[in-house]
């Protein structure tokens, strides 16, 4: 027992919030790579930026909430709310000095060097410039403008959340003028909202030989501030911006419609505490107190930012026309090698499982495969899970047509997806009213998990196809995330999708599964049970062998077996792209588990778990992570890879993913991340190398992965010598 | 293909299954819903269903419509379990599922929810060779428990003990005042367990334990190593049931069902199933992991040749009611006689009776138990016979059936009166029936009335609407010829055939 109380020690583990600080960082530093073209660079600044949102009204909304409710209970680090707080404020000033300090030194020179100009300071446009913007305020901007004066009379108006304003303060031009209320001699307090319903970067004229120059909408409001507030001198004048508490959190056992209690909350969101206030680094003292004090946001909660105020505008600039040459050319998903453009799917799946790879092969399969059930005379019905789905899905356009073509057609449509509650309730009646059985999951549990099921009634039999993935059906990220899943037809998956709707549909679970490990129940035991038996094997001296590919790690429980496995001898290798609360090189604890993480060109999605097994490797994917809400919190599927050609594939992916030397980073034993030596080493890129094999594939034989042993090469036995 | 659904209301638990054929005439389960109901809870507590449980029933089942017809079926059925006879308002709710969701639900007798149980059991493999050794089949229900005892391969009896898990759990609420409640409730069970015991196994031993009903094999799958497709050793099942602890067990049963479980049975049903285990000592434990719905299955399916069928359950019926004749000391060679005459007369009388394959099972249980009231007592013997037909459990045998038997032994010497005189009893159909069994009865029974079964050779005939009796005799039959007349002009007001009886005397 007090061997494995050791593993507990909280010195041994990284608190998630700042791991996952740690990982902005890294995709900040892809902003910093001379080797990518300016207009990518600009995209992960701006990646890190709406991250960093996220971070803030999610994560620190409930550290805060924390705090309010006295809970001093430490986390998995040994650190209690408020220490979190303290140290996540500390990290993320300097993260975001990191991001503007890119952003002003690097990327902004780089970009005029092309021709690009972002004028972020109004009192640097030339005339003409001028001229079009007081122009454009006139014509578009002061009609939708609603600037707001504070003063005894009228109260400090609501600021909503993640809105760009301009504060002000003004002095009233006629301080006797009985027309006029208030505190005459004195300055008082003006706010109004950048309006979002214009665009954030405004198209300006450029001088000679510039491709392109823009200024930004906050700048030409605040260069024409006066003519707001006609009867004040205006004295100053910054763009603010505040981050609120908007972790949706509320009793599903008492909501008994839980979409009405969504759009409810949906409302309520822009009512919660302020957590952040970014405000322009110039700002004037007088003007921040007054903010300070009526939004009640203390001293480290202030950011004081050099440059424009939220960076996820940088986004928009990437599609910029004429600027080929200042982007990476996007990658083509390749096909399928044994899907063509004809290929009816039922009958291809029958001669065995498929296999994708997202985004390097293309999602069409998976869309295809429900347009195809929806107008296929022997389909009986389709089964989906729908987490979060693109603007314009056809998936959602195949399920109402097959609804509408007599199928029954089930879809569970997840509310709770973060963030995408407004746009999946609008799929959710669309599909209703299309005749689709709409279901909105399980109280108390989001379904992440991705699974897709289609029965058909042939000829002696009914037939169950299942798509399996790790990724969500979105056709749109799907070109961005790198994502598996499988199509099969085999029996015993398709009683096991049978029964994950049946559960989903509110009836109880089988008695037992064929081969889908479920979350919430059955999924923690089972990792643990297939960690042990690699501990057992090491112990009685066989090879054992865990590799894992996830997007975050910050599982106790998960950890203290991986951290006893390493003791036992068993040899990690993880591939985890963000949070990873485990740390590597501890003496006795974690010197066999090595930590990469790659941030690349595509966001690393997949989840996989290897494991040797005595040299009957188990392989795994999923939807899970190893983190606790993905294990007790969630409906997750895991699912068994079989086939031995599929298998080969997978190891073959792990294996360059742990070979990558160009975009992965290395966990050191103090917790930082750096880069991996490339000394004496070809260049490996793994991404970069799936996309060349994707698009080799398709003339070579599908068979040559067969048969192929998997001898586990480690990418990091070379390196280990070295140091 | 051919496919089937079966729905079953049980006392905890609504559940849809959803069958194939197979090639090899086996029955694959396609889909499964199940969920909890509360119906033996509200039946307890208010002796009838509540509007909740009425609605959610309607719900589900037009949920379960739905997957029924997404599978294409039209061979279905909807049963609900003998509980429901415990509601009051039970034709009120049947009423409102047909109006609600178009669905006819059948509420099964006790007799009939028993029979596909056990239906379902004997279908597998391993069945037929546990129970031609012995066996002891254990159904517990919600609101009662059924033992059924099997020696080389006969039934020896069917009783049903009021010992169910709803119900000892509402009691353990009752008393739980007390500090020792728990005891109290092991006793009564204990006791009455005890008394199956003594009178029914003292001279039986039992090799297998064979327990009915998939929660307890889905718990012992959860739990451990156990398997369900082969007996466990008693001392491992028992073991099993001593590890799992109440709170091990309810977190089995979480796992079992995270949505809702009935988790007050919990204990309960840990209980009675190590009282169970106890008090009938067999060597063997086994767990069907079968439910109602796959005997439904087989019932619907096995008649129209779908199912390979091995058990023979006729000879279950027999063996059952020649062990009831046999308790009650009726004369056996007068029994075998009877038997044998009245099918003869019934088989060569087929034209005549338009009677069919089940009735000619009635008839020979009719013959077999004809006499048993007399162990009572003579004079009110078919009173008597009618009470202990009436109250002896007869596996295979629908409820209404059992009343059948019953009537027609007890009007074995009696007149029988008109069809208002039955007719809260029985249909028309079923009355004629009656009648049919009843008057081949009493021409069989006069050709023995000395019971010395003084006859061979017994030939039979229909010729010019008479029914030619023939027998070779050594002795005088004259009793017989004396008795018979009045018995044939029942018989031929019935059937519009005189039975002639013509004696061959032979000698030798």
């Amino acid at each position: 027992m007090s061997k494995k109380e050791q593993f507990k020690n909280p010195t041994f583990y990284d608190n998630r919030e700042l791991s996952w600080i740690k990982f902005e960082h890294r995709v900040l530093d892809e902003s910093k790579d001379k080797n990518i073209p300016i207009l990518d660079r600009l995209k992960f600044v701006s990646i890190t930026s709406s991250n960093l949102d996220e971070f803030f009204m999610v994560r620190v909304a409930s550290l805060k909430d924390m705090e309010h409710a006295g809970y001093k209970k430490k986390d998995i680090a040994g650190m209690t709310p408020t220490k979190q707080l303290q140290e996540i404020n500390t990290a993320v000033h300097a993260l975001v000095e990191k991001q503007y300090h890119t952003y002003n030194r690097s990327l902004m020179p780089l970009l005029r060097k092309q021709g690009i100009n972002i004028i972020g300071a109004h009192e640097d446009l030339n005339e003409e410039q001028s001229d079009f913007v007081d122009r454009y305020f006139q014509e578009q901007v002061y009609p939708v403008l609603t600037p707001m004066a504070v003063d005894a009379s009228r109260p400090f108006p609501l600021v909503r959340n993640k809105t760009l304003n301009i504060a002000a303060l003004i002095q009233s031009k006629n301080p006797d003028s009985k027309l006029q209320q208030g505190s005459r001699q004195e300055l008082e307090f003006a706010t109004v909202q950048v309006p979002s319903v214009l665009p954030r970067l405004i198209p300006i004229p450029s001088a000679q030989g510039e491709r392109y120059t823009f200024t930004l909408l906050e700048q030409i409001i605040e260069k024409n501030i006066d003519k707001l507030f006609l009867n004040y001198d205006v004295v100053c004048a910054y763009p603010y911006r505040i981050m609120r508490n908007a972790d949706l959190s509320f009793d599903e056992d008492e909501a008994s419609d839980l979409l009405k209690e969504i759009q409810k909350q949906l409302v309520k969101r822009q009512w919660g505490e302020v957590i952040r206030l970014e405000i322009e680094h110039k700002a004037d003292k007088r003007l921040l107190k007054t903010l300070a004090e009526k939004l009640e946001v203390r001293e480290e909660e202030i950011y004081r930012i050099n440059g424009p105020i939220d960076l996820t505008f940088l986004m928009k600039m990437y599609g910029l026309a004429g600027c080929d040459d200042l982007r990476e050319k996007p990658f083509v998903p390749q096909k399928n090698p044994r899907i063509a453009e004809d290929t009816n799917l039922f009958t291809e799946i029958k001669k065995g499982d498929i296999f994708l790879t997202h985004p390097y092969e293309t999602f069409d399969p998976v869309v295809d495969f429900i347009k195809q059930a929806a107008v296929d005379p022997d389909v009986l019905a389709i089964k989906q899970t729908l987490y979060r789905v693109s603007g314009n899905s056809p998936i959602i356009a195949a399920l109402a047509k097959a609804a509408e073509n007599g199928k029954q057609v089930t879809v569970l449509v997840e509310l709770k997806a973060r963030f995408d509650e407004e746009n999946n309730i609008v799929w959710a009646k669309k599909l209703e009213k299309a005749g689709c059985h709409v279901i909105y999951g399980l109280v108390g549990l989001k379904t992440h998990c991705k699974i897709a099921l289609v029965v058909r009634r042939e000829e002696d039999s009914i037939t169950r196809y299942v798509h399996l993935g790790t990724g969500n059906y979105n056709d749109s990220t799907a070109k961005l995330y790198t994502d598996c899943g499988i199509f099969t037809c085999a029996e015993s998956f398709g009683e096991d999708a049978t029964a994950v709707f049946n559960m989903l549909s509110g009836y109880s679970e089988p008695a037992r599964w064929n081969k889908l490990i479920v979350a919430p129940i059955w999924l923690r035991n089972h990792f643990i049970s297939l960690i042990q038996r690699e501990i057992a094997n090491a112990k009685e001296g066989k090879p054992a062998y865990i590799v894992a590919k996830m997007n975050s790690l910050c599982d106790r429980e998960i950890i203290e077996n991986l951290y006893e496995a390493s003791a036992a001898g068993v040899q990690i290798y993880l591939v985890i792209r963000g949070i990873c609360c485990l740390r590597t090189g501890i003496d006795g604890i974690s010197e066999n588990i090595h930590v990469t993480s790659i941030v690349g060109t595509f966001l690393e999605h997949s989840r996989i778990f290897y494991f040797y097994n005595d040299g009957q490797e188990d392989i795994y994917m999923g939807s899970a992570d190893w983190m606790p809400r993905n294990l007790d919190r969630r409906v997750e599927i895991l699912f068994p890879i079989e086939d031995e050609t599929i298998k080969a594939r997978i190891k073959h992916i792990l294996d360059v993913l742990l070979k990558d030397n160009l975009k992965a980073y290395v966990m050191r034993a103090d917790g930082t991340y750096s880069r991996s030596s490339r000394r004496g080493k070809a260049t490996v890129g793994a991404q970069m190398q799936f996309c060349k094999e994707a698009m080799v594939r398709p003339q070579k034989e599908e068979q040559t992965w067969k048969g192929r042993r998997f001898i586990p090469v480690w990418a990091f036995e070379d390196e280990k010598d070295e140091s | 293909m051919k496919l089937y659904a079966s729905v079953y209301i049980g006392s905890n638990e609504i559940i849809l299954k959803v069958f194939k054929v197979t090639a090899e005439k086996r029955l694959k389960e396609l889909d499964c819903l199940r969920t909890p109901i509360d119906v033996a809870q509200d039946i307890y507590v208010s002796e009838e269903l509540k509007k909740e449980t009425i609605n959610r029933l309607c719900n589900v089942l037009n949920d379960m419509k739905k997957t029924i017809a997404m599978y294409q079926i039209k061979d279905y059925e909807v049963y609900a379990g003998s509980s429901f006879h415990g509601a009051k308002n039970r034709f009120f709710v049947l009423e409102q599922i047909k109006l609600r969701t178009g669905i006819q639900v059948v509420m099964l007798s006790n007799s009939e929810h028993r029979f596909l149980s056990y239906r379902a059991v004997a279908s597998l493999d391993t069945f037929e060779q546990m129970v031609s050794e012995s066996a002891a089949i254990v159904d517990i229900g919600g609101a009662g428990l059924q033992i059924t005892l099997f020696q080389k391969g006969k039934v020896k009896t069917t009783q049903h003990i009021m010992l169910g898990t709803v119900m000892m759990s509402e009691n353990m609420k009752r008393l739980s005042y007390m500090t020792n409640y728990k005891e109290q409730v092991a006793q009564v069970m204990y006791k009455e367990l005890e008394t199956f015991v003594t009178m029914y196994m003292a001279d039986i031993k039992v090799k297998y334990l064979i327990i009915l009903g998939d929660y307890v094999s889905t718990l012992m799958e959860h739990s451990s190593e156990y398997r369900i497709t082969e007996p466990v050793k008693l001392e491992q099942y028992i073991k099993f049931l001593t590890d799992i602890n109440k709170d091990v067990l309810s977190n089995t049963v979480q796992e079992i069902d995270i949505l809702n479980a009935h988790e007050e049975l919990v204990e309960p049903f840990l209980m009675l199933h190590r009282a169970i285990a106890e008090m009938i000592p067999a060597k063997y434990v086994y767990i069907s992991g079968v439910s109602v719905n796959e005997g439904m299955a087989y019932h619907y399916l096995a008649p129209k040749k779908y199912l390979k069928v091995t058990h023979d359950f006729d000879e279950d019926i027999l063996s059952a009611a020649w062990s009831i004749a046999k308790r009650y000391g009726s004369y056996q060679p007068h029994l075998k006689a009877l038997d044998s005459i009245s099918v003869q007369i019934f088989d060569v009388m087929r034209k005549y009776h338009g009677l069919g394959k089940r009735q000619r099972l009635l008839m020979r249980l009719v013959a077999i138990l004809h006499d048993c009231g007399k162990y009572i007592s003579i004079s009110d013997a078919s009173i008597c016979s009618y009470t202990i037909v009436m109250s002896s459990e007869i596996l295979g045998l629908t409820h209404k059936e059992r009343e059948m038997v019953a009537t027609v032994v007890s009007l074995n010497r009696k007149q029988l009166e008109g069809y208002d005189s039955l007719a809260d009893r029985f249909t028309v159909d079923e009355y004629m029936t009656v009648v049919k069994l009843l008057a081949i009865l009493k021409v069989a029974n006069a050709l023995d009335r000395s019971h010395k079964q003084k006859f061979k050779n017994i030939k039979m005939a229909v010729r010019d609407d008479k029914l030619h009796i023939t027998m070779e005799t050594k002795d005088s039959i004259a009793l017989e010829k004396g008795m018979f007349e009045e018995k044939a002009d029942f018989f031929e007001k019935v059937f519009s055939v005189r039975p002639i009886l013509r004696e061959q005397r032979i000698f030798e």
